[in-house]
């Protein structure tokens, strides 16, 4: 979309949002070098950085080592921020829009950050609430 | 006599100059699938992705949701195996109006080999909900088929072959989504062919003829949605009936006629094809002799 969005010479940006633990699959590389290819800078790549995938923590699954400067290699403007700040992620995109480059921002976060028997919790990456569980995780957020 | 791939190369060249609106995606093997001759006449809407079939696919899939008319090709092998995934979800599931047009399909492909000859596309693709699968026997049927393509919306793939084939229509002949060719009214018995293996069967038909024996040849071009019509009517007019394809036997057009004969005519069908088993690599002449793909094959059926 961002290429279609590059020679029609059309405005405006493409958002994509993965996370850490998907990016072990090759199509993510095949994306990043098409991306350097054809300079879309019009992309902006958030990588939602929790380091827990279904099976464990993503760095015993399968180690990333140096993300940021893995991803740099593709050609990306790559930052690295808290993800759970709001206005690091703002300037983290005034950054990428001011780069002629396509932009990776790794938002580094904690998976069900603010419910205490939720987060950085493995055996939440795929559960649902029950109901008592789920009052507990919603006044716990509105303390928050 | 020409390749169905280098039709679809003309199909590009003649429509790209009408529509400004097609794109065209390669993935590294573009003077082998013809959309080359559509680079060298439009070059700023031809994108080579690199030997990466499934963003191929991807970015083939967000251009189409942007608006644009795009065919995609690499080899049958790449396209439905290595992309799988992506043709079910991003294409399919996502109702992206896209074209992927499939070259070196079956044994046909030759020398170079089992790990290039995609003899399980049919059925990985007729099995994917929604998506549209056309096998043209000819150079005129391929590019009566992609036009019907570009009237046609949702997920598509188009199943084209390297060698050269012989050319069976002419300019007057008409094509249709789930529609089927017949050649001939004999009752005798009804070969049904797809792709390359059509021309195969009209050569027999024709052998049969002089041997008193009155056979008809139906062109299944449109696999999915496939003539259920015409299938039942053969069934019922027809005493022997047999099909051939370049590809496996199981889950291809015999498989294909077997579950619409078993459903609404019940009737014994003599498959062709490849057996469950590897292609091999060599000339594809003589590779269509080892596996029976041969007039010779298909006049013994009807002895």
């Amino acid at each position: 979309m961002g290429l279609a969005k590059k020679i029609s010479n059309e405005d405006g940006y493409v958002y994509c949002l993965v996370g850490d633990g998907e990016i072990e699959e090759g199509q993510f590389y095949e994306a990043l070098m098409t991306m350097n290819k054809f300079k879309l800078s019009n992309v902006i790549l958030f990588i939602d950085k929790n380091n827990l995938q279904i099976d464990g923590r993503v760095e015993d699954i399968k180690s990333h080592r140096d993300l940021k400067k893995k991803i740099e290699s593709f050609g990306l403007y790559t930052q690295e921020i808290d993800g759970h700040n709001f206005n690091e992620i703002e300037k983290a995109v005034a950054n990428a829009k001011e780069s002629n480059l396509p932009s990776c921002i790794i938002a580094n976060t904690i998976k069900g950050k603010g419910i205490s028997f939720m987060e950085n919790q493995v055996a939440w990456h795929g559960k649902s609430l029950n109901d008592d569980e789920f009052k507990q995780a919603m006044e716990e957020l509105e303390e928050t | 006599m020409k390749s169905t791939r280098k039709a679809y190369g003309e199909f590009l060249v003649e429509e790209g100059k009408k529509d400004s609106n097609i794109v065209v995606f390669d993935a590294d093997l573009a003077m082998a699938t013809c959309t080359n001759m559509f680079r060298q006449e439009f070059p700023d809407r031809h994108f080579d992705i690199g030997i990466s079939e499934q963003d191929m696919v991807g970015t083939a899939c967000g251009m189409a949701l942007s608006g644009k008319k795009v065919f995609a090709s690499t080899f049958a092998m790449f396209m439905a195996g290595r992309a799988y995934e992506q043709i079910r979800n991003t294409a399919a599931y996502s109702h992206v109006n896209i074209n992927l047009c499939a070259t070196h399909a079956g044994i046909a492909v030759g020398e170079d080999g089992p790990t290039h000859q995609c003899i399980e596309d049919i059925a990985l693709m007729n099995v994917i909900p929604t998506m549209k699968v056309f096998s043209p026997a000819d150079d005129i049927s391929t590019k009566k088929i992609l036009k019907m393509c570009l009237n046609e919306s949702g997920p598509k793939y188009i199943r084209l072959g390297r060698s050269e084939t012989p050319t069976i229509y002419d300019e007057n002949s008409e094509f249709k989504l789930g529609g089927s060719n017949v050649f001939g009214n004999g009752k005798f018995g009804t070969i049904f062919a797809t792709g390359m293996t059509v021309s195969i069967a009209l050569e027999a038909k024709e052998e049969l003829a002089k041997q008193g024996k009155d056979v008809r040849v139906v062109d299944l071009y449109s696999i999915k949605p496939v003539d259920r019509d015409t299938i039942i009517n053969c069934a019922k007019e027809t005493d022997i009936l047999v099909s051939i394809e370049d590809h496996s036997v199981i889950g291809g057009i015999g498989s294909i006629v077997s579950n619409v004969l078993c459903e609404e005519y019940p009737k014994k069908l003599v498959k062709i094809g490849i057996e469950d088993r590897f292609g091999k690599s060599g000339n594809f002449k003589e590779l269509y002799k080892l596996f029976g793909l041969s007039k010779e094959n298909i006049i013994s059926k009807f002895e």
